[in-house]
């Protein structure tokens, strides 16, 4: 089964370290799906089922927290869990997005084992991850 | 209150972060005449309260090799020479992170700007570098010199250029 994964951030840099760590990994991801900031992200939610979505925080136009904060009010978008992909290490930030609606963190720079682990921990809860 | 770095401190974030991030080995080291070509400065602000702008340069010669060991790539790939400002910039952005927690604490949130990334000459990086009192330099395994920098920013100037 291919998961269908939704990347945003601003820097193409991120973009792509994200895209080679799921690759690295070895889980199935396909469509990847890209966008700059969190209105894009919005275009690309509304307009296709998206499993699992790698957000950054700070961003023009709309920022992660916004995107996360938009998402948690939307019917259709409110279960498709987010993971905050930022080089922010600050406890109350963590508690705030997870408030908000985040389901987990990766702080960068980060490993493709990191990425599994969160990746098997938000989408399949409860089973341990043989290869983190 | 503020908790500014010492050099030491700052230096082993920064060859921690290249090593963890980009497999760089570098090592704290005097500032030496930088090998000829340009720079790549990344400047971005960290503001709680305080504003600080913190400004990673390397040479243009090391940062598509940043570039390539960031996303897997050759360095002498097209792709790598390409993203070489990106990487520098998201460099300073992992550092800015690392750096706000030491600086304000864990629990604060700090606004870290959008990273900034501008081609230097080294007279013109060194002119400035040198009247900061927070900054370090380092040498990687390869020769190269890299520079980090943590200047206060005062109140009354309304942040950084």
């Amino acid at each position: 089964m291919s998961y269908r994964v939704l990347i945003v951030d601003d820097s193409a840099v991120v973009r792509h370290m994200v895209r080679r760590a799921l690759s690295i990994s070895g889980i199935d991801v396909d469509p990847v799906f890209e966008a700059g900031n969190g209105r894009e992200a919005l275009s690309v939610l509304r307009g296709n089922w998206i499993d699992i979505v790698f957000v950054d925080i700070n961003m023009p136009v709309m920022s992660g927290a916004e995107l996360v904060e938009v998402m948690a009010r939307d019917g259709m978008l409110t279960a498709t869990p987010v993971v905050i992909v930022s080089s922010e290490h600050s406890e109350k930030r963590v508690q705030e997005l997870k408030q908000l609606g985040a389901r987990a963190f990766l702080i960068k720079p980060f490993r493709p084992e990191a990425i599994r682990q969160v990746f098997s921990e938000v989408l399949h809860p409860g089973k341990e991850s043989h290869n983190a | 209150m503020p908790n500014t770095p010492t050099r030491e401190r700052l230096g082993s974030l920064v060859a921690e972060l290249l090593v963890s991030a980009a497999f760089v080995f570098a090592e704290i080291a005097e500032e030496k005449p930088w090998a000829a070509g340009g720079l790549l400065n990344a400047r971005l602000t960290l503001t709680h309260g305080a504003e600080f702008e913190l400004a990673l340069c390397v040479p243009g010669g090391l940062a598509p090799e940043l570039a390539a060991n960031l996303l897997a790539l050759e360095p002498d790939s097209a792709e790598a020479k390409a993203n070489a400002s990106d990487a520098v910039g998201e460099l300073a952005n992992m550092l800015a992170g690392i750096l706000a927690v030491e600086i304000f604490g864990r629990d604060v949130v700090c606004k870290i700007g959008v990273p900034r990334v501008a081609c230097e000459t080294a007279a013109d990086h060194d002119s400035h570098f040198g009247r900061v009192s927070c900054r370090v330099s380092l040498q990687t395994e390869e020769g190269y010199r890299v520079d980090a920098a943590l200047a206060g920013i005062p109140p009354e100037s309304g942040g950084a250029s």
